[in-house]
């Protein structure tokens, strides 16, 4: 009895074992080396984007003095950047590292002459904002026109670019045929 | 079933070996179907592992006293909860549970769903079913829990009385539960050292197994102290004695992980370190196990000596601090920090110093555990260090930790100028400085309390006068009610503010100790029935003696009553009682337990014409260490809590359909 | 590298503050560890020094006076069977028995009588009876 239960279990956890060779769909994607650069970056700029954030929770609440958060913040500034020029850079093809130096050029251009007023004017959040979207935006328009016509994502109305196979936004999958 | 038993061990070191080699070889070959095969293989260990811990409790339940290890640690006569308590009340048994939570923990690592850290699960599986092999081949050849015996004892042994507390249920399945938790960073960051995938993902991925892992030794430690606290013969609630001591280490070891990997996520720096820290406290971990097994320090807790079973675990740990610090060191190029350290007055000084102090306690509790064995090594004589030596060299060190979570609260990172400093320091510090002249006022002269009481009140004032100002802030600017503001700031992030809530756990904790330690009082009387004895306030009359008989134990029981300035407190009734199967005496002290102080009275023992020893002690404050514990746990579980998903994930490019 | 200096001299300071400790920490409580046959040897030099030893109680050796508050007992090397008196005042431990192991710290004074300040038993059957 007691052998016949182990040779059972032996059995059965084996043929649980090899299951998977027999299968027809494989369950477990396997990654390309690609998506890991991807990867890395998005983690990098989530760790630029918390610590943005905790250094704007910090002024706030008053651990950070106004000249050392502004000092800190530009610096993070800069990293979430170029975090996300590698990002474009990745994701776009060679050809386009003219778009790079004209994007980092109004980016230089933009943190002289519109982060500093800003600064002065606007409170908090409302700040930080002003100077992420400016820098955003004119990402978005440079490269808009080195590239062409806008497109917008069916899914969720977002613009978005040519080269985009998925909505930076929404994630839908943007199909071939419309882009190309 | 027995055999049963045995089998399925057997078959689960086939399988987990077989998961070892299967993962690496069919990521790297880009088989899917060997890695899922691989995988399915270590959920069978799992499966087996399990039928066969059912199988041990089924024997421990039904009395099978054929079975060695049913014989030795259980009686027909023991309740259902200490019977179950058995699985991991001996050596054997203890493995098995050990195996059993890591196949356990292994499963969810790879059945569990992750988007950080994806790659390195396959690599980190096979390195868990690599430690797990070595846990069930002990299990099989050294240390097996289905030994069977040569003939049928008609009664087993039975449980120890002195372990009849519900702190057997407790404390050793959450210590175990924490020295295997710590296998998974480990083996996360032994992953990522292997594929080259250095970068964050592994630290994302092994936090909360970390806090976890880290929570459970802390509650069974806490458990622990809980325990040899109300049960007398384990000598207060700390001993320093060598098996605490390596169940303290690790945890040391992991609270730096814990702060050092913060550096790493938003500072790129200490990415060596970190990988030291986690192989360290590793190794510590399975040092403990090894400990209570080897007898190669006299310890109150020792298991059975076995030197085999200390020469194994001894190889395994060798082999892995060797295997691991090679690996670290051939990749210890890639590992470059991607910043540098800018000023002492930041953030991240008051880390690296937490860092540095940690690791200098441990350290120093490494060495003054283990300078027998060294002096005898060294100078061929056995000298030991007591309760004095650790009492001495840490609690300067965990003062400085205790002032560096204070100053660590309100400076800001990378750097802080000197107004700021001024700025946010000056109240805490005001207050703190005020609370050192009242205690002195009302007369207390003790260095350390004066020293350590005033930096626990500072770093209390630290964090609530940051939890204001983050209130305040979030009332301001979104025009929140307070109430609403501070719920906000606490669940706006987790991690940080669960991480606070363990600060003030941990200030409260000290605070019972410090005053626990300095001014316990204690006093000793021999009492004829009618006579009273004092103590600070409290008067104690002792009534008399009582005998009485349980089925198993034969008890005496000594009444007191109680009165405290004159107000009567009821009576306390410390016992001795007998087992009938052990041939030694259980002392059940009586406490009574206030948020002030603790009245802890023994009965040590009696003379026939009525003459009765009592051994009573005052001892302040040591609710407020239980306390701590549970705010401890409440704050580590808000920093576990997984934060809840954003609602649009931006998903990868190509991460699917390609 | 001026900042580098820094980090490396407040490193250097932590480091000898902790080696200051530790020092500290072992001349004033590092105490020899004897067994008891090692301490029988040794004889008339360690007396009055603060020792560790530790031995087996021998069976029937162990006497309770004073309500159980002052115990006298004679630890014996497992081996030989030699051994000497010891006197311990206070609170013994549970696990305390004939036979059973235990660790003694105090002194051994120039009668040959150990007197311990405190007695550790080891209990073989902690977790796992004696083999």
């Amino acid at each position: 009895m007691t052998v016949f239960v182990a040779l059972l279990l032996a059995a059965l956890a084996f043929a649980f074992v090899i299951y998977p060779f027999f299968k027809r769909k494989p369950a477990v994607a396997l990654e390309s080396a690609e998506d890991d650069r991807t990867r890395e970056l998005q983690s990098k700029r989530h760790t630029a984007y918390s610590m943005l954030k905790e250094l704007e929770f910090d002024f706030q609440s008053g651990i950070l003095t106004t000249e050392d958060y502004q000092d800190l913040e530009t610096r993070y500034k800069k990293k979430a950047i170029s975090v996300l020029k590698e990002m474009d850079s990745l994701a776009k093809s060679a050809d386009s590292a003219e778009v790079e130096d004209d994007i980092e050029k109004s980016i230089r251009k933009l943190r002289l002459s519109k982060a500093i007023p800003a600064l002065k004017g606007t409170e908090g959040p409302a700040r930080s904002a002003v100077v992420e979207d400016e820098i955003e935006k004119s990402i978005q328009e440079l490269r808009r026109g080195k590239e062409g016509k806008e497109r917008f994502c069916p899914q969720c109305g977002e613009k978005r670019r040519e080269s985009d196979r998925f909505c930076a936004y929404c994630g839908a999958r943007l199909k071939e045929e419309e882009s190309s | 079933m027995v055999e049963i038993g045995y089998a399925a061990l057997f078959l689960a070191l086939i399988a987990a070996v077989y998961s070892v080699v299967a993962f690496p070889i069919g990521v790297r070959r880009g088989r899917s179907a060997l890695v899922e095969s691989a995988r399915n293989s270590l959920v069978a260990v799992c499966g087996l592992v399990s039928i066969s811990v059912i199988a041990l409790v089924y024997a421990i339940v039904t009395h099978n006293f054929q079975v060695e290890y049913v014989a030795t640690y259980t009686s027909s006569d023991m309740p259902l909860n200490y019977l179950l308590s058995a699985l991991w009340a001996g050596n054997d048994g203890s493995l098995l549970f050990w195996a059993w939570i890591l196949s356990i923990v292994a499963a969810v690592i790879v059945l569990h769903r992750r988007d950080i850290g994806k790659e390195l699960v396959p690599y980190a599986a096979s390195v868990v079913m690599a430690t797990q092999a070595f846990f069930l081949f002990l299990l099989l050849f050294v240390a097996n829990p289905f030994q069977l015996l040569s003939f049928v004892p008609a009664e087993g042994r039975g449980l120890n009385p002195l372990l009849e507390n519900p702190g057997m249920f407790f404390h050793p399945p959450f210590l175990l539960a924490g020295y295997v938790g710590f296998t998974v960073p480990f083996a996360f960051a032994i992953a990522a050292l292997w594929t080259r995938r250095l970068g964050d993902e592994w630290i994302v991925a092994v936090r909360r197994w970390t806090l976890l892992a880290w929570l459970s030794l802390a509650l069974g430690n806490l458990f622990g102290a809980w325990w040899a606290y109300v049960e007398l013969g384990w000598g207060g609630y700390w001993a320093w004695d060598p098996v605490e001591n390596a169940s303290f280490m690790p945890w040391l070891v992991a609270t730096a992980f814990l702060h050092s990997i913060m550096m790493q996520r938003r500072r790129g720096m200490l990415k060596v370190w970190n990988m030291v820290l986690i192989i360290l406290t590793f190794t510590l971990a399975i040092l403990g196990t090894f400990l209570t097994r080897s007898g190669v320090l006299s310890s109150v807790h020792t298991f059975a000596e076995s030197p085999l079973l200390g020469t194994l675990f001894l190889s395994f740990i060798g082999a892995v601090l060797f295997s691991s610090l090679g690996l670290l060191y051939y990749r210890s190029e890639e590992l470059r920090g991607e910043t540098e350290m800018e000023s002492l007055l930041s953030r991240e000084s008051t880390f690296l110093l937490n860092n540095l102090l940690l690791v200098g306690a441990t350290f120093a509790i490494l060495v003054g555990t283990f300078f027998p064995v060294l002096s005898e090594a060294v100078r061929g004589v056995k000298i030991s260090v007591g309760p004095p030596f650790f009492n001495q060299v840490n609690s300067p060190i965990f003062l400085a930790l205790i002032l560096l979570a204070g100053i660590c609260t309100l400076i800001g990172w990378r750097r802080t100028s000197a107004t700021n400093l001024v700025r946010n320091f000056l109240w805490p510090l005001v207050g703190a400085l005020a609370l050192a002249v009242v205690l002195f006022a009302v007369g207390i002269r003790e260095w350390y309390a004066l020293a350590a009481f005033p930096i626990c009140g500072f770093v209390l004032a630290t964090i609530f006068y940051e939890w204001f100002r983050g209130t305040s802030a979030r009332h301001r600017m979104r025009a929140e009610n307070y109430f609403k503001a501070f719920w906000g700031l606490i669940t706006s992030n987790r991690p940080r503010y669960g991480g606070y809530i363990v600060h003030i756990g941990i200030i409260l904790f000290a605070i019972g100790v410090v005053a626990s330690s300095v001014y316990n009082v204690e006093k000793e009387a021999s009492l004829k029935p009618g006579e009273t004895m004092t103590i600070n306030n409290y008067i104690l009359t002792y009534e008399g003696m009582d005998n009485y008989e349980t089925q198993s134990r034969q008890v005496v029981t000594a009444t007191l009553s109680v009165s405290n300035s004159g107000e009567p407190l009821g009576r306390l009734a410390p016992e001795k009682y007998f087992h009938r199967n052990f041939d030694q005496p259980v002392t059940e002290v009586a406490i009574r337990s206030t948020l002030v102080e603790d009245l802890y009275v023994i009965l040590v023992g009696w003379d026939a014409d009525g003459t009765t020893a009592f051994k009573v002690l005052v001892n302040p404050l040591v609710n407020w260490m239980w306390l701590g514990g549970i705010v401890l746990v409440i704050g580590g579980l808000l920093a576990f809590w997984p934060e809840r998903r954003k609602p649009v994930a931006p998903k990868t490019q190509g991460g699917e359909g390609r | 590298m001026l900042k580098r200096k820094q980090f490396l001299i407040g490193g250097l300071v932590v480091a000898l503050a902790l080696g200051f400790l530790l020092y500290n920490g072992f001349t004033g409580a590092a105490t020899y560890y004897y067994t008891v046959s090692e301490l029988s040897a040794l004889g008339s030099s360690v007396y009055g020094e603060n020792i560790r030893v530790n031995g087996k109680v021998a069976p029937g050796s162990v006497e309770r006076e004073e309500q159980g508050t002052l115990l006298r007992f004679s630890v014996i090397d497992a081996d030989s069977g030699q051994g000497f008196p010891v006197v311990y005042r206070g609170v013994v431990p549970d696990t305390f028995k004939e036979d059973s192991e235990v660790v003694a710290e105090g002194y051994l004074d120039s009668s040959g009588i150990f007197y311990a300040s405190t007695v550790l038993a080891k209990c073989p059957s902690r977790y796992e009876p004696a083999e």
